[in-house]
């Protein structure tokens, strides 16, 4: 069943037009990756479907209803949570706040600061600390934990590994299916070619604005995507 | 000597108000960062509005907070929600012009209606009485508006770090935009910190109303000190706000002690004198 899908989607970033008819589409309980080189449009695609960058309403559907450019704190209540680029914790606030903030979208289910504390074991500890005193990945945990709380249906997951060592990306790829198992659908912005295609079930490649292929995770050959990656 | 630890004391208490006048401005940068030319203003509002429910109703001074508090919350909000939030995080001149041109409509409005009299509100007998100490007599009043700038700046921290609109508007001063991907309306969020301040600032207006005489041109000078408040004590930290307010108290008590002329001059001076060795403030914040 399709959840979250885009149609021909057109969106802007200041005055350049970042992304040119761009249709995708998410299953529910799936993993979708969208990878692409710096300044592809990735990021700007995710913030469309968040409500961060005005598009138009026919453009998003979101379990059959058009939700382009519904305001962000209309989006996530629906049950679209975010996990931003660069994590971006409040960070004056402790671990603890953080994660409560994820509630202020009033969704009711099962994530509570228990349950992400059971997901990442370390924040337990941590609870007290602001979050501007973790390390990078402490602070990735806290904005997946964060997300969570809002018992979301769809997390749009930005930049996954930027920026962490690889042990960490590794602990919180291996996060990623627990979380499908709990009926999460996800989608993944990642740079990684090689682990885009590890943690998802389908790929779309977005060169300049627009999708230059797409397919199955585990029936794309590595070079197709590579060479896609960098327009060849 | 006697007279010189007398000074001080007075001192100490009208910091406790000053701190007060700061809070709410400290506050509506701390989460909007803007910075509220018409705060003076409207604390001279707030004062007139507990001038005329005093006059009107005949109640006593005190028991105006019941018609101030609200009708203060109510502007703070309805300006925030209807004007200035047009303005929040475009860049640092539209808020300025903005609420520059409210302080000027806030200052003829009120000349307007009230005339440019001195005005003041009667507390009755708790504004002559005092406690004597030895060679010290210290005034029942000036206790009591100590004792509510405590109060208020400890309820403030409190709602601050102990409350969810607290966090909310602590994270929404961090990030408005990740604030809002987690689902808060940022602009209420920012309306509800201006009602706030305004609270905050119709306690301050009613407790200096009786203090000292005002007219509607007043607004500037208690915008004034609050910004000097501000300064000493380092942005972004309550209590800093308090020992900003007491250090401008003192130093204004300690100037008129050695000349009468003196006391707004020493204000000033500690003030300057501190921004260049401390720029951030006794208490920086984070």
């Amino acid at each position: 069943m399709t959840l979250l899908q885009t149609h021909n989607l057109d969106a802007y970033y200041l005055d350049f037009q970042a992304l040119y008819g761009v249709s995708i589409s998410l299953d529910a309980g799936q993993i979708v990756a969208i990878i692409g080189p710096n300044g592809a449009g990735k990021t700007t695609l995710l913030r469309s479907l968040a409500g961060w960058v005005p598009v138009e309403r026919g453009c998003v559907t979101f379990d059959d209803e058009s939700i382009g450019g519904f305001a962000a704190e209309k989006v996530v209540a629906l049950g679209i949570a975010s996990v931003p680029e660069g994590r971006r914790l409040f960070h004056s606030l402790s671990v603890e706040e953080n994660l409560l903030m994820g509630q202020e979208s009033n969704r009711s289910g099962d994530w509570s600061t228990d349950t992400v504390f059971d997901l990442f074991p370390v924040l337990q500890g941590l609870r007290k600390r602001r979050g501007s005193d973790l390390s990078g990945g402490e602070q990735q945990m806290v904005a997946i934990g964060r997300a969570l709380m809002a018992n979301p249906k769809v997390l749009l997951f930005d930049e996954l590994s930027l920026g962490l060592a690889p042990t960490i990306v590794g602990d919180i790829c291996r996060t990623l299916p627990v979380l499908r198992d709990k009926g999460v659908s996800m989608i993944v912005v990642e740079q990684d070619v090689r682990r885009a295609l590890d943690l998802s079930d389908y790929v779309y490649c977005i060169l300049e604005g627009k999708i230059n292929l797409e397919g199955e995770s585990n029936e794309l050959a590595f070079d197709d995507v590579a060479n896609a990656f960098f327009g060849v | 000597m006697s007279e010189l630890v007398n000074t001080i004391i007075q001192g100490i208490l009208i910091g406790g108000l000053y701190a007060l006048f700061a809070a709410g401005l400290s506050l509506v940068f701390g989460v909007m960062r803007v910075v509220n030319l018409a705060h003076g203003d409207l604390i001279v509002t707030g004062s007139f509005l507990a001038f005329t429910a005093t006059s009107i109703l005949g109640i006593h001074a005190a028991l105006s907070v019941v018609f101030v508090l609200p009708l203060m919350a109510l502007l703070g909000y309805s300006i925030q929600r209807a004007i200035l939030n047009r303005t929040v995080g475009t860049n640092v001149l539209p808020p300025l012009l903005v609420t520059f041109g409210i302080a000027i409509i806030l200052q003829n409005g009120l000349l307007q209606i009230f005339t440019a009299d001195d005005r003041k509100l009667d507390f009755g007998n708790i504004e002559i009485a005092s406690m004597q100490i030895g060679n010290i007599s210290i005034g029942w009043y000036s206790i009591l508006v100590f004792v509510c700038a405590i109060a208020i700046i400890a309820g403030l921290q409190f709602i601050s770090y102990k409350t969810r609109i607290g966090r909310v508007l602590r994270a929404t001063a961090d990030d408005p935009e990740v604030a809002q991907v987690m689902g808060v309306d940022t602009r209420h969020t920012f309306s509800v910190a201006m009602a706030i301040a305004m609270v905050v600032c119709g306690i301050s207006a009613v407790l200096f109303a009786a203090w000292t005489s005002f007219t509607p041109l007043s607004g500037p000078s208690r915008l004034l000190i609050a910004f000097e408040v501000v300064v000493i004590g380092g942005l972004g930290s309550i209590w800093g706000t308090l020992i900003g307010g007491l250090t401008l108290g003192v130093a204004q008590a300690f100037g008129g002690y050695l000349n009468p002329a003196w006391q707004m001059l020493a204000g000033h001076i500690a003030f300057i004198i501190i921004l260049v060795l401390r720029p951030a403030g006794i208490f920086k914040g984070r």
